[in-house]
């Protein structure tokens, strides 16, 4: 009888299906059972014809059953297969990648980089200057004589080395590249200066004996204070984000007036990220520069202050300890 | 300095509203730095910066808070009657040092001396000073309300009554109030009394003339002395006072009267008698200084639009008297508490000050400075790509080392030293690289660390003869071996050829070759060393650090050194139009070749490249092997020879000719024999 022959395909069936290991003959299988033009499901269906017509219905649910029953073993069959193939082929392409060690720059350079590359982008124009410096670039020609007692905020380390009357020291700032360039170029100005400077701190968290600056000067004809507000501002919004907040608050340096220090608002706390002024009109005439003619403003920032910020790095000995486990972070 | 509410509200009219206050600080170069809140007052402590000595001072504070809130200018309350006796019959004071521009005093008699009242301690407490007893306490309180150091003395105890103001005398001496014996010099003020120095003008005051428990009779200086002078001798005898501090910035000259009877006014308040008149010597009468402010000039260094108006309303705000005015400009004169002002710009800085930073708007300056070109930078960026992406990492360090460490070099150079060190492992400055990068390698190998590849780009600085002189330097390290992954192995070793390897592609950048000759005297090599040439030039050292230097750093693995003097590619360097590249095919043959341990690779290197063989375009090594099957003082080395006619199809026969050539001349010159 007709519900024979479907039982005993259900098992001819599961019986192959235990056979198939591949995808091919599972597909041999497939055409064999289900095939859409020949297929031993189909040809049970013209078997309905001759039973009888009260049993046609039970017969037709009990076919298609079988079908649903076939489909359903030859996907999970073809899951099983595919799943299988990874494992057991000859390659398990689950292992990590190849990764060939690669270098990498210093963070503090990293954000020197991206600081220079901001400056270099608004036109500016990189000038550099020696380390060992003399009291006279590093202090008197910026308005720091002698007796002032803004040289206290600069402990500076001299060198054992006389040359000339001029004593030698180990640049506090990078400002002196402000007077060496002044003195060899005519305005208009626009240039920045990266570099190491050194004060005589001990190395803790927040201070160390050498750190990164990078200076900036403009020097023109009607360059104003607003000028200098405009050009950080666009700075810190390029570094930091549009969203940025800032705010100037008057400070002083002997070398600029009015002079300002900015903070910008990171986490609901002001911070302070640099110091900046208009040039002040006794370093324009130290160097021979009209200061009726000409104005310019004058900004300084501490790179390791700003990478400090940026990165949330808790100590600045992070930076000097060459640590590679921190290096290789960035 | 300390700031109280109490003492600010006591001057001007202002409101208690913190928050605002300390925005308002800040605002006016008065950054605060930290707010204690009392029960009885808030006291903000704000930097000073040097050129403000005025804000040492409540009533300097006072005045600028004033000029903000547009209220009346600060007021300080003297109330005291004077006796009968005349000042001159108790003391005499003549200025024979004309580097104190102006000396005034009051006699107060009968004073008891003994604790302050509580209102008086307490505000000292609040403002970081200790009490000790009502005419210390007096003096301290005088200072920090008036901003102008006055100084006590026991009157009974000054030789004939007689204050002189003189030079220091060599070898004279003076006991300090701090109990400390000092020698003073002709270049410090002295003031002293017929006999000696009394006290070292603006600085500290002498132990036998101060204020004791017995005293009754006090006198009390209110002077000024020309700043950098106190600033010389406080430097020089390294004493440093809240005195000392005001005057080497820059006292009121026009505020000792003021400060005197500030003075007179609380012994008073505590029942002592005030003696009629006032002592006030002064070297000559010290002019207001007057400053010309033009509008234009104001806006146009603000980059503001500020009218006349508005610019005179802050000028009066600030406690400056407009002398004259015409259309373009004013003439003003600046209120002696205000040294710092001097010039046009510091007026406009005050105006840009009180009319705030933060209301400026902000452009951008226009000025034609053209594009800039330097191929440096662009060079410097290709030379660190190629170090990291060959595995190392950039390093920084500082440039000072201990003096042990400086005779570590690369060079035999004279290093410089630093006068005032931070210690002993700071004192001398790097004349090579090498020890910086020892350092870390050696930190960094004590730290999990299986290899170390870094590099620092930096510079070194060094005695040429008599000249000092700085460069840039490339230190190139590695040490130890790759970490172990499942498709490297352990066979992943750092060593010498890694090194080498970075070296010579660093000028294959610019399709240059650099060789490597022998050399002996480093102090840093082991085995190892070679000295790095471009053509003639010395260009760097390379070479195996030695066992005493690895002992002094605490490595134990081998380490590999190279370094690299930039200036020959930075300079000089560009890169090459390109070569054709050939559309015939190459012919290539390995042969490997038995060759004798006492040659060397470059020998065998050289000589090819002499034989100037057309159409041979390349050789190199393509394996080494020593053992079994290679006779002993030998080692066969498999190099692959590339052949090509750049203009047609090579005949093997051709490129045959020319390797038999090689074969010939290697066996004939070395006796190498093929395997």
């Amino acid at each position: 009888m007709l519900d024979d022959v479907i039982e005993k395909l259900k098992k001819e069936f599961i019986d192959k299906l235990k056979e198939i290991k591949d995808e091919p003959s599972l597909l041999n299988l497939k055409g064999e059972f289900i095939g859409r033009k020949r297929g031993k499901v189909k040809d049970l269906f013209k078997e309905l014809g001759k039973a009888e017509p009260q049993e046609r219905g039970r017969l037709g649910q009990a076919i298609n059953s079988l079908k649903t029953f076939i489909e359903k073993s030859l996907s999970e069959k073809e899951k099983e297969i595919k799943s299988k193939k990874v494992k057991t082929d000859s390659e398990d392409y689950t292992y990590p990648g190849f990764r060939i060690e690669r270098g990498r720059k210093h963070l503090l350079q990293q954000v020197m980089d991206d600081v220079m590359d901001i400056f270099l982008k608004m036109g500016y124009h990189i000038e550099t200057g020696p380390e060992v410096e003399t009291d006279y670039f590093n202090f008197t020609a910026l308005n720091i004589p002698e007796e002032h007692p803004a040289r206290d905020e600069h402990d500076t380390f001299y060198l054992d080395y006389e040359k000339g009357k001029d004593k030698y020291l180990l640049r506090t700032h990078t400002s002196p590249v402000q007077i060496r360039t002044m003195l060899k170029k005519k305005p208009p100005l626009k240039i920045i200066v990266p570099g190491k400077v050194f004060r005589k701190d001990e190395p803790d968290d927040t201070h160390s004996p050498v750190f990164h600056q990078l200076e900036g000067l403009v020097v023109g004809e009607g360059i104003s204070f607003a000028d200098l507000k405009g050009t950080l501002i666009t700075f810190l919004k390029a570094l930091f984000g549009d969203d940025i907040q800032v705010r100037f608050r008057p400070s002083f340096f002997p070398f600029t007036e009015p002079s300002a220090e900015v903070d910008v608002l990171l986490k609901g706390e002001w911070l302070e990220i640099l110091g900046c002024g208009m040039v002040d009109p006794a370093v324009f005439s130290e160097v021979g520069i009209d200061s009726e003619k000409y104005t310019g403003f004058a900004f300084g920032l501490g790179i390791d202050r700003i990478t400090m910020v940026k990165y949330r790095v808790k100590s600045l000995r992070y930076f000097y300890d060459n640590d590679l486990r921190f290096l290789r972070q960035f | 300095m300390k700031v109280s509410l109490s003492i600010l509200k006591e001057l001007i009219d202002i409101k208690e509203n913190i928050k605002e206050l300390e925005n308002v600080f800040n605002n006016l170069m008065m950054p605060v730095e930290e707010i204690e809140e009392y029960e009885d007052d808030v006291v903000f402590d704000i930097e000073v910066t040097p050129n403000r000595p005025d804000l040492l001072g409540h009533l300097g504070v006072a005045y600028q808070l004033a000029a903000y809130y547009g209220v009346k200018p600060p007021e300080i309350k003297i109330k005291y009657e004077t006796i009968e006796d005349k000042i001159d019959d108790y003391v005499d004071i003549k200025i024979e040092d004309e580097r104190c521009l102006r000396y005034s005093g009051i006699v107060v008699r009968d004073v008891e001396i003994k604790e302050s009242p509580d209102w008086l301690k307490r505000r000292l407490e609040i403002l970081g000073l200790r009490p000790i007893n009502n005419a210390v306490d007096i003096s301290n309180y005088v200072m920090m309300v008036t901003g102008h150091p006055i100084h006590t003395f026991d009157l009974d105890l000054l030789k004939d009554k007689k204050i002189i103001v003189r030079k220091g005398k060599k070898g004279e001496k003076i006991l300090c109030l701090d109990e400390v014996e000092r020698e003073l010099s002709e270049d410090d003020i002295v003031i002293a009394d017929t006999e000696k120095a009394v006290a070292i003008a603006g600085v500290i005051g002498g132990e036998e003339t101060g204020i004791n428990e017995k005293t009754r009779n006090v006198f009390i200086e209110s002077a000024y002395f020309i700043p950098k002078y106190v600033r010389y001798t406080s430097r020089r005898l390294k004493v440093s006072t809240d005195s000392s501090y005001r005057f080497e910035r820059g006292a009121d000259i026009e505020a000792t009267i003021l400060a005197a009877r500030y003075a007179a006014s609380l012994f008073y308040s505590m029942g002592a008698k005030i003696v009629s008149g006032i002592k006030d010597e002064k070297v000559k009468n010290v002019e207001k200084k007057r400053i010309k402010v033009r509008f234009e000039r104001v806006n146009s260094v603000l980059g503001t639009e500020l009218k006349e108006s508005e610019i005179k309303k802050i000028i009066n705000n600030i406690g400056m008297k407009i002398i004259s005015e015409n259309d373009n400009e004013i003439m003003v004169e600046i209120p002696s508490i205000r040294r710092d002002i001097e010039r046009e710009i510091d007026v406009i800085e005050e105006i840009a000050i009180l009319y705030g930073y933060n209301r400026i708007e902000e452009s951008l300056p226009l000025l034609e400075t053209g594009v800039f070109n330097d191929s440096g930078i662009k060079k410097k960026k290709e030379v660190e790509s190629i170090l990291t992406s060959y595995g190392f990492n950039e390093v920084v360090n500082y440039s000072f080392l201990s003096k042990e460490e400086s005779g570590f070099s690369v060079y035999e150079r004279k290093a410089l030293k630093l006068k005032n060190p931070l210690s002993l492992n700071f004192e001398y400055l790097r004349t090579s690289l090498l020890p910086s990068l020892l350092k870390n390698a050696a930190y960094n190998l004590n730290r999990e660390q299986r290899g170390v590849k870094i590099y620092e780009w930096g510079k070194i600085y060094f005695l040429d003869g008599n000249d000092y002189k700085e460069e840039e330097n490339i230190g190139v390290l590695i040490a130890g071996e790759g970490e172990v992954r499942w498709n490297l192995k352990n066979k992943d070793r750092y060593g010498f050829f890694e090194l080498k390897g970075v070296i010579e592609e660093i000028f294959e950048n610019w399709r240059e070759k650099v060789s490597f000759k022998p050399s002996d005297k480093r102090s840093f090599v082991g085995g190892i060393s070679f000295d790095i040439f471009f053509k003639d030039r010395k260009v760097g050292t390379i070479g195996e650090v030695n066992d005493g230097l690895k002992k002094f750093y605490d490595i134990e693995k081998r380490i590999f050194y190279a370094e690299l003097y930039p200036r020959v590619f930075m300079e000089n360097f560009e890169k090459k139009g390109y070569t054709e590249i050939s559309k015939f095919p190459a012919i290539w043959f390995d042969l490997s070749l038995l060759i004798p341990n006492e040659v060397t690779y470059a020998e065998i290197e050289d000589y090819i490249n002499s034989l100037n063989l057309g159409f041979l375009e390349d050789f190199y090594p393509i394996d080494i092997y020593k053992g079994k099957g290679v006779e002993e003082g030998k080692r066969s080395v498999t190099m692959r020879f590339v052949f090509r006619n750049p203009k047609k199809t090579l005949i093997t026969e051709d490129a045959e000719k020319q390797l038999s050539k090689i074969k010939l001349g290697l066996e004939n010159k070395f006796k190498i024999k093929l395997r």
